[in-house]
């Protein structure tokens, strides 16, 4: 019975998702964009998140790094380890952290941010003087994450190489040349391009959900809590099933 | 020929085309408990309707359900003629764009500075986009409601009262036909409570605005009020001017005038 009810609650807020994202869509299609809004808000976001995507992303690089050479040196190919960490970490390492981290981080900010926004009564305030809050809170948030995203994380790949090569330092010097080289060198145009695209909706989903929730609050303290931590819960699940649909769909697409 | 006119039905409420508000058997309740039942409203061009009630007894639900903020169970409203249960999304807001509405917690943007919550509902609501033009709508309307020195402040920095004036001061400045005011002089010091009651009697004459004012402040209700409606029970359960209410003998009505 319960799960039933859980069940019916979870497709009852993805209809109401569904209908929020139409809505949010319609609105950036037929106003004037407001970039300056956008990049302001981008310029928050990426601000926050800066410093945590690159010590996280450093972290998993080197650690990827530490871990994987003994397995390679039992076969004797100790010399594939740059080419090796660089493609896990752009096409699937990369990505997936640091979206998840901005699940996390950008997820929870936006999600509080707006659920105290609809508690306080200050979207009803737009709402019942005829303007359109999706214009004013949900467009320009969700088009800030969706050009945030991607370059937190192309600057989290980069921090996961250097973090790469400071795990090769560790064990044999190396120098910064020859590995940048070998780590690039079995790197194609069809690993980067669907890296990049899924990076995108990544951010997207990440401002729409955050939005959304913050949208559905409930009142009170009570309810700003459980919207922010409904936005990351459902930020950090989401990001795995938009990973698990990309990596099938470059498949269909590049051949596996 | 003669045609049946809709008006003949209901001689007793006059001709609908005078009341700017009204609300039909409006009936609302949350998880099974009722808080407006059959509730009847109408409010007249130009005319202050006073809201009295206890605590509890559904008057921000009753103006949130005016407006369309929330739904009603059965029953329904209408603007100016127009049915909101019916009205697209445009015709709503277009409707919206001539209507003030005071929150009971005044619902300020609190990432704005007092001048730019003005700006934002002058700009959105009015589409005035002149500098000047904007910059005196603001001094005037801060003014009204004596909040000149705060316009720099963010919301952060001022007080529960001065909340509440920028609130009243954001609704105004839209130049609305209608005004619901939610409690707008709860939280202030007689003084500027009698201020604000004179404010909305001023903004009624002046420009013939319909006014719906829910307050527990006598003062204020017999300053700006041209009717009184007693909520109780989720309806509404006397009627009158505030002198006809005043010498009610009803235990529940006196005590409110006490
Ligand atoms: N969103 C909501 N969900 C559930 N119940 C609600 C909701 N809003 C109001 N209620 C209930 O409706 C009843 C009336 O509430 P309302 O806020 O209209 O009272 P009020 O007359 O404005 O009181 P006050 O003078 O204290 O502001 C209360 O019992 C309240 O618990
Ligand atoms: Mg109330």
């Amino acid at each position: 019975m319960s799960i039933l009810k859980g069940l019916s609650d979870r497709m009852e807020r993805l209809g109401s998702l569904v209908q929020f994202a139409f809505k949010a869509a319609r609105t950036l299609v037929s106003s004037r964009p407001d970039l300056r809004e956008w990049i302001r808000q981008g310029y928050l976001l990426g601000n926050r998140s800066l410093g945590l995507v690159a010590v996280t992303a450093f972290i998993v690089g080197l650690v990827l790094t530490v871990q994987s050479r003994p397995t390679l040196a039992m076969f004797g190919a100790e010399g594939w380890l740059p080419s090796m960490v660089a493609i896990s970490i752009i096409k699937e390492i990369g990505p997936v952290i640091t979206a998840l981290v901005c699940a996390g981080k950008i997820g929870s900010g936006i999600g509080a941010e707006v659920a105290s926004m609809k508690v306080s009564e200050q979207i009803d305030a737009m709402d019942v003087s005829g303007i359109n809050p999706h214009a004013y809170i949900v467009v320009p948030r969700m088009m800030a994450a969706t050009l945030v995203v991607p370059v937190l994380v192309l600057l989290g790949d980069a921090a996961s190489i250097v973090g790469s090569y400071v795990g090769m330092v560790m064990t044999a010097p190396i120098d910064p040349s020859l590995f940048i080289t070998q780590a690039f060198e079995n790197l194609e145009f069809s690993d980067l391009l669907p890296a990049v695209a899924k990076t995108v909706v990544f951010g997207l989903y990440i401002g729409l959900i955050g939005t959304h929730c913050g949208f559905e609050s409930e009142p009170g303290p009570s309810g700003v809590a459980k919207a922010t931590n409904r936005s990351v819960v459902t930020g950090i699940f989401g990001v795995f099933l938009i990973d698990l649909f990309f990596v099938n769909l470059t498949n269909l697409i590049f051949g596996s | 020929m003669s045609l049946p006119t809709e008006n003949n039905d209901r001689p007793d409420q006059g001709p609908a085309d005078t009341a700017t508000l009204q609300m039909v058997d409006g009936t609302k309740g949350f998880g099974g408990e009722p808080v407006l039942r059959d509730m009847q409203l109408r409010l007249n061009q130009g005319e202050t309707l006073v809201i009295l009630g206890r605590s509890g007894s559904g008057k921000t639900v009753l103006l949130k359900c005016l407006v369309g903020l929330m739904k009603l169970d059965e029953g329904s409203v209408l603007i100016q003629g127009q049915d909101l249960g019916s009205a697209d999304s445009k015709a709503l807001n277009q409707i919206r764009k001539k209507l003030g509405f005071l929150f009971q917690g005044a619902a300020i943007y609190d990432s704005l500075s007092v001048r730019e919550n003005l700006e934002f509902h002058i700009h959105r609501q009015l589409q005035i986009q002149d500098d000047a033009e904007v910059e005196s709508l603001v001094m005037k309307v801060l003014q009204d409601v004596g909040l000149e020195e705060a316009i720099g402040k963010m919301p952060s920095e001022l007080s529960g009262g001065m909340r509440k004036r920028l609130g009243l001061a954001r609704a105004l400045v839209s130049k609305p036909d209608l005004m619901l005011y939610d409690e707008p002089t709860t939280g202030l010091d007689p003084v500027t409570s009698q201020e604000i009651s004179r404010l909305i009697r001023d903004t009624q004459s002046a420009r013939g605005v319909a006014s719906l004012v829910v307050t527990h402040d006598m003062r204020c209700a017999q300053t700006t009020a041209d009717r009184i409606i007693v909520l109780r029970d989720g309806a509404a359960c006397a009627e009158g001017t505030y002198a006809e209410l005043e010498s009610s003998s009803d235990a529940d009505i006196k005590a409110f005038f006490s």
